[in-house]
């Protein structure tokens, strides 16, 4: 697998979601808080790591930045989201559009149904290419051949004129790729690109992104929900949870030492090669319902250090060393912080990790 | 393809030829058109001469033979009514009925489909609400009712268009918009549910992310899925309309469809009429049928003919 590239020296933000939220209508009345108050940053050419189980708001998060959530129901309670020091979310929709698919393109988890049954895959990659660059239909076809070519598909200038039902998963999550790359976007979402794939497609598409990447220069927001593919290709990690961000960390820390109970939870629960207990730890309960939240720490129902505070209190995100920012009471109350340096580093959070 | 052809071409001969076994003992047993033909006061010997000259003191088998052996050389007999070719007679009404059904049909869909697809984007809101309710709304009027009404605004209030006959352009009117209406309500609905279900899949996502503009996403990418429902709707609307749905609008403004002419044949128990003109209608579906499998491969790839 290919080793994730050091940190650059270049450090700016490309993309700065600030407490974001992401809330959903609901006809009786009231939100689901699908994503309350979630911030992150990625950089340019960096491959950051978004893991958290189903329900967590990735998803929702990924959708929020192309402005692509349903809506209605869904809206922006609040928060920013910056792209290139611009807000997406003043942006009109057709200023939106020239982003999508030019700056910011996305991968889909199903392949299967993600390709529009009704057109060849040449004409949905060259749909994309003539929408976004000034070139001809001719032009614009033998690029999609191009691209095809670059995500290994065999007899490229044959395939491009396939029907999606014509290929196997793995050969349409490669067009999805193409599709999504053909542009050289500054930013490609990949939203659980390989779960709906077989396990050794999942490693073939993994590689694909990360190849293609190097040769077209996008940074990565990879969303997943598998930790080893976290440990292999992602520089930084995300941990979210019930909507909220629990932990922020580069790779290694994250995994030698996890401050966030939950990301521990997570660890444990990995089987290892060299495991000699019988069964595999997990972590009691499930994640809560968006719809009844728990008014304190999201987490506090199913962690074992618990307290009363968890309970009544959202913990901030501090950063108990530089790099790593946490939303737990155990962090935060070590570093016995008054209410003032926590709103003050929460109010950067993340963005100088 | 070729063999497709040919297998649909034998399934439609089955069809056209069961129809007209069935419509041939249906009129069998309508009654004795001997009693419609010759006046109230006739003698037993004109009425047998009758009889034997209509050729129906045979048994039903040879009936029935000499009709599949006249059929089998394009000739229906002569209309009893008409006194000419009954397929001549069964001809006749039918460029007017395409006309006008083609018409209708026209109308209809350029309304649905605008209609249908609105709604389908906002479902739940005013339009929709409004749209919901007129297609029902369309689908429940009586269309002679609805025709006399427009008569009664458009003729005789504001004398914009005739009230009855064929002629130029206006005749034309008042007739296709009162036919449109049953088919708009319906391919409306139609429209509605296919492009609802279209908008809720993944590549509609997809090709939103790809930055294209709403109606292109809607147009190109939506409608053409729906197509294979909203085509299949129309042809039976179609059909239908051409199979003599438009009676009472003939009636009403006084039109030479098939439709009058069926309703015409049976009153007069013309046999060999009423059998040319079931032949007519039956052909006329089954093509139609045809035309709208072939046009499947437009819209889902998929389709392939075997």
């Amino acid at each position: 697998m290919i080793k994730a590239p050091n940190l650059r020296e270049d450090v700016s933000p490309l993309l700065s979601v600030q407490d974001l939220k992401t809330y959903f209508r609901k006809e009786e009345g009231g939100s689901v808080k699908a994503v309350d108050g979630v911030s992150l940053h990625i950089r340019k050419k960096e491959i950051l790591g978004v893991v958290g189980e189903s329900g967590s708001g990735k998803s929702i998060t990924a959708l929020s930045i192309l402005r692509l959530f349903p809506s209605p129901p869904g809206y922006i309670a609040g928060g920013d989201i910056l792209f290139e020091n611009q807000s997406l979310l003043a942006k009109t929709q057709k200023e939106m559009r020239l982003i999508r698919g030019k700056d910011i393109s996305m991968v889909f988890q199903e392949p299967m149904s993600s390709l529009n049954p009704a057109y060849t895959v040449g004409y949905q990659i060259r749909e994309n290419i003539q929408l976004h660059q000034n070139v001809t239909k001719k032009e614009a076809l033998d690029h999609a051949v191009d691209m095809l070519r670059l995500v290994g598909i065999a007899s490229p200038e044959k395939r491009v004129h396939d029907y999606p039902f014509q290929m196997s998963g793995g050969m349409r999550q490669r067009v999805m790729v193409a599709m999504a790359l053909s542009c050289q976007p500054k930013l490609l979402i990949a939203d659980e690109p390989t779960t709906a794939l077989d396990v050794t497609i999942q490693a073939q598409i993994l590689r694909l992104i990360l190849e293609t990447r190097e040769k077209v220069g996008s940074a990565i927001m990879l969303i997943t929900h598998d930790l080893g593919v976290v440990a292999e290709v992602c520089e930084r990690v995300v941990v979210m949870y019930s909507g909220k961000v629990l932990e922020v960390a580069y790779v290694n820390d994250l995994f030698n030492h996890p401050a966030h109970p939950y990301t521990q939870g997570l660890l444990q629960a990995i089987p290892r090669l060299d495991d000699t207990r019988d069964r595999l730890s997990i972590i009691p309960g499930s994640i809560p319902n968006p719809a009844n939240l728990p008014e304190g720490c999201r987490f506090y129902p199913r962690c074992q250090y618990a307290e009363e505070r968890c309970q009544t209190e959202q913990p901030p995100l501090v950063s108990p060393k530089p790099s790593q920012w946490v939303s737990c009471w155990r962090v935060a109350g070590e570093k016995e912080m008054d209410s003032d340096a926590i709103a003050a580093t929460a109010a950067k959070a993340p963005l100088n990790v | 393809m070729a063999t497709y052809l040919l297998k649909t071409l034998l399934k439609a001969l089955v069809v056209v030829l069961g129809v007209s076994l069935l419509v041939f003992v249906l009129t069998r047993s309508i009654g004795n058109p001997v009693n419609t033909m010759l006046p109230l006061g006739a003698s037993t010997a004109e009425r047998a001469r009758l009889t034997h000259q209509l050729g129906l003191d045979k048994p039903l088998l040879a009936q029935l033979g000499d009709y599949v052996a006249g059929v089998a050389q394009g000739n229906f007999g002569e209309s009893w009514w008409q006194q000419e070719s009954a397929l001549t007679v069964a001809l006749r009404p039918l460029p007017f009925t395409i006309e006008l059904s083609g018409i209708a049909l026209v109308l209809s869909l350029v309304f649905a489909i605008p209609l249908g697809i609105l709604s389908a984007l906002k479902p739940r809101s005013l339009l929709d609400k409004v749209a919901s309710t007129s297609s029902m709304l369309g689908i429940c009027v009586p269309n002679f009712w609805l025709g006399l009404m427009l008569i009664l605004i458009f003729s005789n209030l504001l004398h914009w268009f005739p009230t009855s006959g064929t002629g130029g352009w206006q005749y034309w009117v008042l007739p296709s918009v009162t036919l449109a209406v049953l088919p708009l309500g319906r391919i409306t609905q139609i429209v509605r549910t296919a492009m609802l279900e279209q908008l809720r899949e993944l590549y509609i996502v997809t090709a939103r992310s790809k930055g294209l503009p709403e109606f292109w996403v809607v147009t190109r990418h939506a409608l053409k899925n729906a197509g294979v429902q909203i085509v299949t709707m129309s042809g039976w609307e179609l059909g239908r309309m051409i199979a003599g749905y438009t009676i009472a609008i003939e009636a009403v403004f006084g039109l030479p469809g098939i439709g009058s002419l069926i309703v015409d044949a049976i009153g007069q128990q013309d046999f060999p009429l009423i059998q040319a003109i079931t032949f007519v209608i039956a052909i006329c579906i089954v093509f139609l049928n045809i035309l709208i499998d072939l046009s499947y491969p437009l819209f889902n790839p998929r389709v392939k003919f075997k």
